[in-house]
């Protein structure tokens, strides 16, 4: 099981290696200037010069990845090309607020500065989420597959067909139009300050949880559905219905134990439609996370910001991706003493 | 090459045979209800998205009256935020996105089968590599490695085909090489090679036929998928671009005055939900149909993607 856990932890570095090279390569071994691209029509000579010297461009590129990296792994993800210290805001400024003028104070925000609060916010959203998909879905999906063919299947196959078929930003706008503007019972943004209390959060993280929760819900509990269904109608557990056991036990001992690999696997996937999904329904009720945030720095092509975000979001997944594997590693006996 | 009557004869008969499968397949897929609506749903979306613009009453750019005007006589669904023709602009808006979504698939699927039929051919070097790279192209969530790309190069229409082929064509073929693994060991395949057919031929006469049924079944979900990626984009603003509109713009950028005139929105909206659900329920029937022939799992078909 070491060596196991040894090899797949290497496999998960590499990749994530490999992906900060996609993202540095991306945004910044383009054909022409990055500071050209991202300033455009607006660039001047000044501006040129401070982006150049911000981005470090007088460098090579490996030598400015490799030092990206290096800084990116210490928690210093440089400094946003858009926001500057007079501005402050990620959504307050725009690729054209670096003018010459400005170029004369080169005073920038960091990165980190910008994202950190968003993180937190992200991370409340997601969590609270997966903390209500992870039990709705086992329950929903394994019903479902015992209940294969019947009338509660096919009811739950049937919403979750149409649920799961429309786009988040659809589902989010439908109930900001039923809850916001038709009853008025909850906020249409959320719009969510430190100043709030956990109580007055808790309302404007409502819509948000609940738009991500019905995109996510529908296709992992399909899924689950499918792995538990898949086990339900293997030989051994007919075997054990023959031979007398008690239904009870075959679904604990037989069904639920042998389903549950399949299962971790599927949350594991399903943290990267997640990312997806967060991206546009943080955009749908402008809340202020890692997803938004994206959005915003990608429309301003503030290329620092867009590195950091991206390579957090796939270094999440991938950790996400790796301890489903080693648990399960650790869940299967055959692994477990190999 | 000259065509010989016995080669002519051949060719009709399996012509014959593959048309009957196929019109065989298509009463199977609509034999449920639901397969029915949703290819109704699916027409009825077409025409209006294709044919809008011809029956646009105003200019879907002009101004016209205060932003978010009651709807009236003239104009049906009010005004825009900006005071323009809203159904105009909702006629104007589908073309895009069906345009963009029609290229996307076909663009997926050849990129897709082509890899896969190439990996599980070929195998060795070529498919170890090609399994690399795959792998890491699986491990991006999905929307962020467009955002990424956009970032980069600007917003452009051609570079949203491109992420949702670099998204979406790996996963394609995946489930072709799962496939073809099974049919390159054939014999048929082994007599084909030893005949001395090209490999192009090979892969597209010999084992490609034997693939449909799990390309079938993947290709109702993943259009769901790219029609969902693509509206999204639009609704983030990295569609059409302002003064042009496509359904998932027109949402976003309506959304403000939800309060005072809901209609600009709750129309792209609805053919959004509607269009997303047709295309779902014909995908049902087809894994449906599938199943009861026995040449997919109904249980698990569609479910191994993301």
């Amino acid at each position: 099981m070491l060596r196991l856990v040894v090899l797949r932890t290497g496999v998960a570095v590499a990749t994530l290696l490999a992906i900060s090279v996609v993202v540095f390569g991306a945004t910044e071994a383009l054909p022409g200037d990055v500071a050209n691209a991202v300033l455009g029509r607006n660039a001047t000579p000044g501006s040129l010069a401070l982006i150049r010297d911000r981005l470090h461009l007088e460098q090579s590129l490996p030598h400015r990845y490799a030092s990206w990296l290096w800084n990116m792994l210490h928690g210093d993800a440089g400094t946003s090309l858009a926001a500057t210290a007079s501005s402050g805001g990620l959504q307050a400024s725009t690729p054209s607020v670096i003018t010459a003028k400005q170029a004369a104070v080169p005073k920038g925000v960091s990165v980190t500065s910008l994202i950190g609060y968003r993180i937190r916010n992200t991370a409340v959203l997601a969590g609270i989420t997966s903390l209500l998909l992870i039990p709705l879905s086992l329950l929903l999906g394994t019903f479902a597959a015992l209940r294969a063919q019947r009338l509660t299947d096919h009811a739950i196959s049937m919403l979750t067909l149409i649920v799961g078929a429309m786009p988040e930003f659809v589902v989010g706008t439908v109930l900001v139009l039923l809850f916001a503007v038709t009853w008025q019972l909850l906020p249409a943004t959320s719009l969510v300050s430190e100043a709030h209390t956990i109580g007055q959060e808790a309302r404007y993280l409502v819509l948000p949880v609940v738009t991500l929760l019905a995109s996510m819900l529908a296709q992992t509990t399909r899924m689950v559905r499918a792995g538990v269904r898949a086990v339900s109608e293997s030989d051994y557990v007919q075997m054990a219905r023959l031979s007398g056991l008690r239904e009870s036990v075959v679904l604990r001992r037989y069904i639920l134990r042998n389903s549950l690999n399949t299962t971790i696997q599927v949350y594991a996937i399903s943290v990267a439609w997640m990312f997806g999904g967060i991206v546009i329904v943080e955009t749908v009720f402008q809340y202020p996370g890692l997803g938004s945030g994206l959005v915003d720095a990608v429309s301003a092509r503030d290329i620092p910001v867009v590195q950091a975000i991206c390579l957090l979001i796939a270094a999440v997944y991938i950790v996400i991706n790796l301890l489903a594997d080693m648990l399960t590693y650790f869940l299967t006996p055959k692994l477990r003493t190999a | 090459m000259t065509l010989t009557h016995g080669k002519l004869q051949s060719g009709i008969a399996e012509w014959r045979a593959t048309r009957a499968h196929r019109s065989r397949f298509l009463r199977a897929v609509f034999q449920t209800a639901g397969a029915r609506i949703g290819a109704a749903i699916i027409f009825c979306i077409l025409v209006v998205g294709i044919f809008g613009p011809f029956a646009a009453p105003h200019d879907p750019a002009e101004l016209l009256t205060t932003p978010f005007a009651a709807p009236s006589g003239k104009m049906l669904l009010g005004g825009d935020f900006l005071g323009r023709d809203a159904l105009s602009r909702f006629l104007w808006g589908g073309r895009t996105i069906i345009v963009m979504a029609v290229i996307s698939m076909l663009c997926v699927y050849l990129v897709g089968i082509t890899i896969g039929l190439l990996m599980a051919y070929r195998r060795g070097l070529v498919d170890g590599i090609a399994s690399g790279v795959l792998d890491l192209a699986l491990a991006f969530p999905p929307l962020i490695f467009v955002l990424v790309l956009m970032s980069a190069l600007g917003t452009h229409l051609w570079l949203v085909v491109v992420g949702v082929v670099v998204i979406f064509a790996p996963r394609v073929a995946r489930i072709v090489r799962g496939a073809a693994l099974d049919v390159v060991v054939q014999e048929f395949v082994e007599a084909a090679v030893a005949r001395g057919e090209k490999t192009r031929s090979v892969l597209s006469r010999e084992i490609l036929p034997n693939l449909w049924p799990p390309l079938l079944a993947d290709f109702g979900i993943r259009a769901t998928w790219v029609v969902i990626l693509i509206a999204s984009l639009g609704f983030l603003g990295f569609g059409q671009q302002p003064p042009a509109a496509d359904w998932g713009s027109l949402i976003s950028e309506n959304s403000s005055g939800l309060l005072v005139e809901p209609w600009p929105v709750l129309a792209p909206l609805c053919t959004l939900a509607l269009l997303t659900i047709g295309i779902n329920l014909v995908a049902d029937g087809i894994i449906r149909a599938l199943s009861r022939s026995g040449e997919v799992d109904e249980n698990t078909a569609g479910t191994e993607l993301v």
